[in-house]
């Protein structure tokens, strides 16, 4: 950002400051998550009328003067909670008291991993450094008018070629065949790569093993059987190319 | 005049608890305590620098000024509520700069004794001798790969005292801060060092030396 700010737009009076340090935050997911922030928050409205999904909004948590995120990485009704640094403790503790009536547990970055990949959610794995917004199945995000960050790039012919690597969901079609991180996507018969696993994990939600992957034309191929193949290993799962949006496609848990 | 409180949060509760080495004299040459402070950055609108400097000697001397970079301060007071710090400046300046609480991003450090300097030398490398790194020099450095803000506290009159205690207060983050401190016991180690118990003020601050406000040191930030 300072590099954007002293070379491409001098012109604008702005200061830039890193803050990471000065702010603990709290992911609060689950279908109770509005419950249980009733009894802690103060100073806004939990409604989801007034805070809908992607809101923000100043707000006191546990008697700390902090923000308020309805954002959802987990797929689930979500919420995260800021405050300064030196209050993560007690407010930390005050969640987790004010969730005891609801069974509440902390949980950790493989539970998130389980959660995201269901959902179809990309991290680093995907975003490789490789990969456009359109392959990703993000390219409506980009502003259809105007100039931005990326523009030229994301219209040159290569990078709109159809048959390139192409975000989709993978399911072992024997749901205990593990699948795993890595192996090449080939058509059964074949040696050709046509793609890779970048996200496995054994799903909470649904049966048996499940992935995020990238391949060749993706988008075209659903519901086509291919081998998940790890000679490392020795294994062969057969998946099914799905929809990365494996569950709750219609995003209704996030808005409820 | 104020003080700063020495605290005893995460860092020294597990990495350095309060005791003492000597050297080979049987005394100790370095003290290193965490003092509690509010921290709040302030970075001039464009054209503004002259303006917001003077608008921020009227807070001192009931402030710190640790001048980092050309229009840019951080002003520090001994702890207080929430916001109230960043209250004052924002009272005070108004539009005319951006003006960011770091009150919980950093952890501040106190390093101070006769062996301060030598030990600090270490993982420095900015001349902190007494005739160069003068009262109310700040600047921003990395420390053994840890970005810091090393400052020279104006009010303490020994620090421009070669025979005398030289006095360093070092801002690091705060979720390096653990590291950081580790580091700077094995510094000090060998000069022999004392941490005292917490709730102590860490050492005697006299008035403030008068002086202007200090603006960039050319070449250090």
């Amino acid at each position: 950002m300072e590099w954007y700010h002293q070379t491409v737009w001098p012109e604008l009076d702005v200061s830039l400051t890193n803050v990471a340090d000065h702010w603990a935050q709290f992911a609060v997911a689950g279908p109770c998550a509005r419950d249980l922030l009733a009894k802690v928050i103060q100073g806004v409205d939990l409604d989801n009328a007034v805070l809908p999904f992607m809101g923000v909004a100043p707000a006191t948590i546990a008697g700390i003067a902090g923000r308020l995120f309805r954002i959802s990485f987990s797929g689930e009704l979500a919420y995260e909670v800021a405050v300064p640094a030196r209050y993560a403790q007690p407010v930390w503790l005050a969640l987790l008291d004010a969730g005891k009536a609801y069974n509440i547990g902390p949980y950790g970055l493989d539970a998130l991993n389980v959660l995201r990949v269901e959902k179809g959610h990309v991290t680093g794995a995907e975003i490789n450094g490789q990969t456009t917004a359109d392959d990703l199945g993000l390219g409506r995000m980009l502003k259809t008018n105007g100039d931005f960050v990326g523009r030229v790039l994301a219209t040159r012919e290569g990078l709109r070629d159809p048959g390139r690597l192409q975000l989709v969901g993978l399911r072992a079609t024997t749901p205990d065949q593990r699948i795993r991180g890595g192996a090449h996507l080939v058509v059964p018969g074949t040696t050709e790569s046509q793609g890779f696993v970048t996200s496995p994990c054994l799903s909470a939600a649904l049966e048996g093993w499940i992935a995020l992957g990238l391949l060749a034309g993706g988008r075209s191929r659903m519901g086509e059987t291919v081998i998940a193949t790890n000679p490392v290993f020795g294994e062969d799962t057969p998946v099914m190319v799905v929809s990365p949006h494996m569950l709750d496609p219609e995003g209704r848990r996030v808005r409820v | 005049m104020f003080e700063f409180e020495t605290v005893l949060l995460a860092p020294f509760v597990t990495h350095a608890r309060p005791n003492a080495t000597a050297d080979a004299n049987g005394t100790s040459a370095v003290t290193l305590s965490e003092i509690a402070c509010d921290m709040v950055e302030v970075s001039a609108r464009r054209g503004k620098a002259a303006a917001v400097q003077a608008s921020l000697a009227q807070l001192s001397p009931s402030v710190d000024l640790l001048a980092t970079a050309p229009g840019t301060w951080l002003v520090r007071a001994p702890r207080a509520a929430d916001g109230v710090l960043a209250g004052r400046v924002l009272q005070s300046l108004g539009s005319i700069a951006a003006i960011i609480d770091q009150s919980s991003a950093t952890v501040t450090f106190r390093v101070q004794g006769r062996s301060a300097c030598v030990a600090l030398a270490k993982i420095c490398r900015l001349d902190l001798a007494a005739s160069v790194f003068l009262p109310g020099a700040a600047a921003r450095t990395v420390l053994a790969q840890v970005p810091a803000v090393v400052y020279r506290p104006r009010s303490v009159d020994a620090a421009i005292d070669d025979s005398g205690d030289a006095v360093f207060d070092i801002a690091v983050p705060n979720t390096l801060a653990v590291s950081f401190v580790g580091i700077l016991v094995h510094c000090a180690a060998e000069y022999g060092l004392t941490i005292p118990p917490p709730g102590q003020t860490p050492g005697p601050i006299p008035g403030p030396i008068p002086g202007p406000i200090p603006g960039p040191i050319p070449g250090k930030s």
